[in-house]
């Protein structure tokens, strides 16, 4: 078995201890870094993310395989020109005021990064101020807001709200998501919907790649 | 003794005894076979006509040679009767089957395609020849086509033929010499009762001949409640107990060792119609009444699967199959036959209700496994490291105990309501329907031996 075939097995397992000292060695033995990157890390996490489409991998197992890819990451990553890493985008998530809910949240976060998009994750219990800031900073391509109540629904539109008067709607999408939460709604206040934490990162690919 | 059941009590195990031991001795069986009676009259016991009378003595002689388990071995995987394990066997003689709503009378196509997804099958543990008639072969073929076909397909360990005394003949002759070998059990002769109370020649010319060539016998018993055995359900296991025990004594006067197994899957009887109602809660008190009596007895027990009287794979069927086949494997029985796909109390076959029993098998048998309680399971050390307010996806704990403490299946809709109407909006019949289609055209017959296919060509040639 070739080294990067190991590490995207062990990947694949959640091994993280295993794919930082694989990838350490990968390094050692003179391989490329962009080749570790794609021919090892990115091609496991590929197939950890067909294995769930299919439904033969669960959340937990990605999420773990994640954690050992970015193991990996943490030691190529210096050594990574720019442009070598090709990101996905930039999403700002947050659970909106007066939610304190964020087991959604982080699934999507988590999935989202496992897909190779950078995630800045602003917690529960959000204002709006919060948001607006944090689009200023980062300059994100997606805005991902989540509501577990059906009360605190109004919050997202208000949200979505305070981007439009802040003259920032035209600069990032706004997706939403949450139990409550549905197409039709997600419409009315301008946003685009996914019903899980799969349909996130299709709705999100689809969002950067428009 | 310990019963694993609760639902019977061992007094009542007790009594239900006692009342047996009265309708052997006073009562009596019928044999309805010369060479039955021979044999009983050698061992002192008394005879009038075809009646028997089996003392207690006798009894009690004849339980002492039964096995407590066996061994039964298959081309490429064996299994054993009366150990940990529930085994999972075949569905047995329906006359139609029905898939996407549509029905037909069983042939050989179907007969294929049903022996290939119990080879396929993850929970199906043996095969068994008398899943249906192959009505299209013609009639002196029919046996010796059906055995022939399921070694082509299988590799897991057949039941028998007692259908005829030829029958029983060809199929002890055809499995012993596939699996060449004298000494092993190779076959399982199911020897059905007649209820109230009887055995019939044909079953008993098969016993003798499962006999001879020391191979496993069941004994099955099916009676109605109210027609074919009183009406309440301790009288039904009275008399269901009589049977079952003037079989098992036969057939260790015949052959002292001879492994055999208690089987009863009676069910109730729906009045309005005096018909069967195999898929109901009486039937699962009788299961568990049968482990806990061939328990008593130390004699390995069957019952039946998920049982249904609903004629397409409905809410009645899942309610029915899953009041019937929780039972087996919380009480401990042995050996299920007709665990998945029945429909119509026994004589339908619905493809999509045999997949989605599979998985209700894996949901018993993770029922019946219980709560693994170690430290490692109850993660002090995890709790501490999450603490309140935190959350335990991304744990490694989580990622492997999650399929070893969690039974999932793709059948099942379990996801949003929108992913799922998105996706199609299929049910779990649907998705049943496409996971066999996918079974099917992933499934690969197994290798034989030049000899073994040169064996099976004439009875395959039709």
């Amino acid at each position: 078995m070739s080294i990067y075939q190991d590490i995207a097995e062990n990947l694949m397992e959640g091994q993280t201890a295993q794919v930082r000292e694989l990838t350490q060695k990968a390094v050692d033995e003179g391989k490329p870094a962009v080749e570790i990157l794609n021919n090892a890390l990115l091609a496991g996490m590929n197939e950890v993310g067909e294995l769930f489409k299919e439904g033969e991998m669960f959340v937990p197992e990605v999420l773990i395989a994640a954690k050992a890819m970015n193991s990996g990451m943490e030691i190529i990553k210096p050594l990574l020109n720019d442009g070598d890493i090709k990101k996905a985008g930039t999403v700002i998530m947050a659970t909106v005021k007066g939610d304190l809910h964020d087991i959604g949240l982080n699934l999507v976060s988590m999935m989202l990064e496992g897909a190779g998009f950078e995630v800045i994750n602003l917690g529960i219990d959000t204002e709006p101020e919060k948001i607006i800031e944090a689009i200023k900073q980062y300059n994100p391509d997606i805005i991902g807001m989540s509501a577990m109540l059906t009360t605190t629904m109004k919050a997202m539109k208000e949200a979505v709200q305070a981007i439009k008067e802040a003259g920032l709607y035209d600069k990032v999408k706004v997706m939403v998501g949450g139990a409550p939460v549905n197409d039709e709604f997600a419409q009315q206040i301008g946003a685009h919907y996914s019903s899980d934490a799969n349909e996130a990162v299709e709705v999100a690919t689809r969002l950067v790649s428009a | 003794m310990e019963f694993r059941s609760t639902i019977i009590k061992k007094q009542d195990v007790e009594r239900i005894h006692e009342a047996t031991l009265k309708i052997l001795e006073d009562v009596g069986v019928d044999f309805l076979y010369d060479e039955v009676l021979e044999v009983f009259k050698k061992h002192g016991a008394k005879v009038e006509g075809h009646r028997v009378f089996i003392s207690e003595a006798l009894l009690n002689q004849a339980l002492k040679t039964v096995p407590t388990s066996f061994v039964w071995k298959g081309p490429k995987s064996e299994v054993t009767i009366g150990g940990e394990r529930t085994v999972v066997a075949p569905l047995s003689g329906v006359i139609e089957v029905s898939e996407k709503g549509e029905k037909r009378r069983v042939n050989s196509e179907d007969f294929i395609k049903l022996t290939k997804l119990h080879e396929s099958s993850k929970v199906m543990d043996v095969h068994n020849p008398n899943i249906m008639v192959p009505l299209d072969i013609p009639e002196d073929k029919q046996r010796n086509y059906a055995l022939a076909t399921t070694l082509k397909l299988g590799t897991k360990p057949v039941i028998g033929f007692t259908t005829t005394k030829k029958d029983a003949v060809d199929s002890l002759y055809i499995l012993k010499k596939f699996h060449e070998t004298e000494d092993d059990c190779v076959a399982l002769g199911i020897i059905s009762t007649l209820s109230p109370l009887a055995y019939d020649k044909v079953m008993l010319e098969s016993l003798f001949e499962f006999a001879k060539e020391k191979q496993p016998l069941m004994f099955a018993t099916c009676s109605l409640p109210g027609a074919t055995s009183p009406v309440t359900i301790a009288g039904t296991l009275a008399t269901n107990n009589a049977e079952q025990l003037a079989g098992i004594v036969l057939s260790q006067l015949v052959c002292p060792g001879l492994p055999v197994i208690y089987g009863n899957t009676t069910g109730s009887c729906d009045m309005r119609y005096a018909t069967p109602a195999i898929g109901a809660a009486e039937t699962a008190l009788i299961t568990y009444a049968t482990a806990a009596l061939a328990q008593y007895y130390g004699v390995p027990s069957r019952s039946g699967g998920s049982l249904a009287d609903s004629k397409i794979p409905d809410i009645q069927a899942g309610i029915e199959g899953s009041f019937t086949l929780i039972p087996p494997f919380i009480s401990g029985i042995h050996m299920v036959l007709h665990s998945c796909g029945i429909l119509d109390s026994f004589n339908l076959l619905s493809y999509e209700k045999y997949i989605i029993d599979e998985h209700l098998v894996a949901m018993c048998k993770r029922l019946a496994e219980g709560i693994n309680v170690n430290d490692e399971t109850l993660a002090v050390d995890l709790i501490k490291q999450v603490g309140p307010k935190g959350q335990y996806l991304e744990e490694m704990h989580t990622a492997m105990y999650y399929r070893k403490e969690h039974c999932t299946s793709k059948l099942f809709v379990k996801e949003g309501l929108e992913v799922w109407e998105k996706k199609g909006a299929k049910s779990a019949v649907d998705r049943a329907y496409e996971e066999m289609q996918k079974r099917l055209s992933k499934y690969k017959a197994p290798e034989l031996t030049k000899e073994q296919e040169e064996f099976l060509k004439p009875y395959l040639t039709v």
